[in-house]
């Protein structure tokens, strides 16, 4: 089993988590956000390298003294890592159990994937966007649904506390009170950990 | 400081660290890797490598080794100011290397440096930026960090150790405190995001609103306005 990468980026310093991390960017994803940073992730070239998860743990394992001495460990992310989530289960059971796995997603995929990677993974940050349907299809080409779904079914398994919420003002997309209309359904859901910032565009975009 | 210098130093404090605490002979040496080392020169790479042969050499004499969690507080305030890395997409901005070159010419527009294994460092993005106004507040990386006055992290390490109040009860942890650094340097809008008890925060809250002013952010040589996020640790000794 193999999956393609678009880069991995070590040394992070307590920036995706606790500690000194490792992140691992997949390739692929199912959304189309107007303003991706990573667009290499949609197209064909954009793919780095292919690793087994044997690979990339052994390649990881070159920074296991930061992780064990700092509280760290990798943040898997993207694209859309949970598009591999097989091969995140394989690869997480490869690392030594001290190491700390956090994962970045959109959380729009089926369920199950989300649901294999669940014994897997210390903290979520889940890129929300919008909660507003019209909000995000414009904004991201695709459908709130799968979303929705599956923060119905991290917050019916009470993982609430293992949860950060992305919440971006995103320019001539959302408003403030956009936002805040989605922080309030999110905490209906009993969420509480959110990451309020806004989206800076430049005009070149 | 540019901010793969800045890892460099960290990582090397974490490998004095381990080896003070395993009783290993290390004597870190200066890195003189050209370019932004990020922690990822073969010289850095081969003093963790002497560490693990050293610790593996304790394991098998039978002797107890201490890793886990020993540099857990260090890494979390020489990572102050990187804690909020502006992220819009579900990943973080990442570069193919041929488009790398072009990138580097174009730094300015920069929220974040990269390193990427057996690849020379990355530099992004091009389509989203931090822009200069007088209300917006940079949630990132500027071009300029702010500066604890008087010697940057370890000036503010030091300001931590003389001015902390420990609260009468017995509390342990880390409060994660975020602010704004103003133009001026002065502080604002002290929050305590990660709490660890009311009196622990009350004190992290008094420490960071009492800090002198700092020498401010920049971004194309301007002062703006950044967000700042420090973790003020409780530790019993």
């Amino acid at each position: 089993m193999k999956a393609p990468l678009i880069a991995i980026a070590r040394h992070r310093l307590s920036v995706d988590g606790d500690g000194v991390t490792t992140l691992v960017a997949f390739h692929g994803c199912p959304l189309r956000c107007r303003y991706c940073l990573n667009r290499q992730c949609w197209e064909p070239e954009g793919i780095w390298r292919w690793a087994t998860p044997e690979e990339l743990a052994e390649e990881l394992m070159k920074d296991n003294l930061y992780f064990l001495a700092t509280g760290g460990g990798v943040c898997l992310g993207g694209g859309e890592p949970l598009l591999y989530s097989d091969f995140i289960v394989q690869f997480c059971q490869l690392c030594p159990k001290e190491w700390h796995v956090y994962l970045e997603s959109s959380l729009n995929v089926p369920t199950e994937r989300l649901e294999a990677v669940i014994p897997c993974v210390h903290h979520y940050y889940i890129d929300v966007k919008d909660m507003n349907p019209d909000i995000y299809h414009r904004y991201t080409g695709g459908d709130i649904a799968p979303l929705l779904e599956n923060l119905r079914f991290l917050a019916d398994r009470q993982l609430q506390e293992r949860v950060t919420l992305r919440l971006p003002f995103i320019p001539d997309y959302n408003t403030d009170a956009d936002r805040q209309h989605s922080q309030q359904q999110l905490e209906a859901l009993g969420f509480t950990n959110f990451d309020r910032f806004d989206y800076i565009v430049s005009k070149k975009s | 400081m540019k901010q793969g210098r800045h890892i460099c130093n960290t990582l090397k404090a974490i490998r004095k660290q381990i080896a003070e605490t395993n009783d290993i002979h290390y004597e870190p040496r200066e890195c003189h890797h050209e370019g932004d080392c990020a922690g990822t020169c073969p010289a850095c790479e081969a003093e963790v490598r002497y560490l693990e042969g050293e610790l593996s050499k304790r394991r098998r004499l039978g002797r107890a080794v201490s890793l886990v969690g020993i540099s857990a507080g260090l890494a979390a305030l020489q990572g102050c100011g990187l804690f909020r890395v502006f992220q819009p997409t579900a990943g973080i901005p990442v570069m193919p290397p041929e488009q790398q070159a072009k990138q580097q010419l174009v730094a300015a527009d920069s929220t974040e440096e990269m390193q990427v294994m057996d690849k020379p460092p990355i530099i992004t993005t091009d389509s989203i930026r931090p822009v200069t106004n007088d209300e917006k507040v940079l949630d990132g990386i500027v071009e300029e960090m702010p500066r604890f006055p008087g010697g940057g992290d370890e000036a503010l390490m030091e300001y931590m150790k003389k001015n902390i109040r420990y609260p009468d009860e017995c509390v342990q942890g880390r409060v994660i405190v975020s602010f704004t650094i103003e133009k001026d340097g002065s502080i604002s809008g002290a929050k305590v995001i990660k709490s660890v008890s009311q009196e622990a925060d009350k004190e992290a809250l008094r420490l960071v609103n009492n800090m002198p002013k700092w020498i401010p952010g920049k971004q194309l040589g301007e002062p703006v306005r950044t967000k700042y996020t420090i973790p003020v640790v409780f530790r019993l000794e």
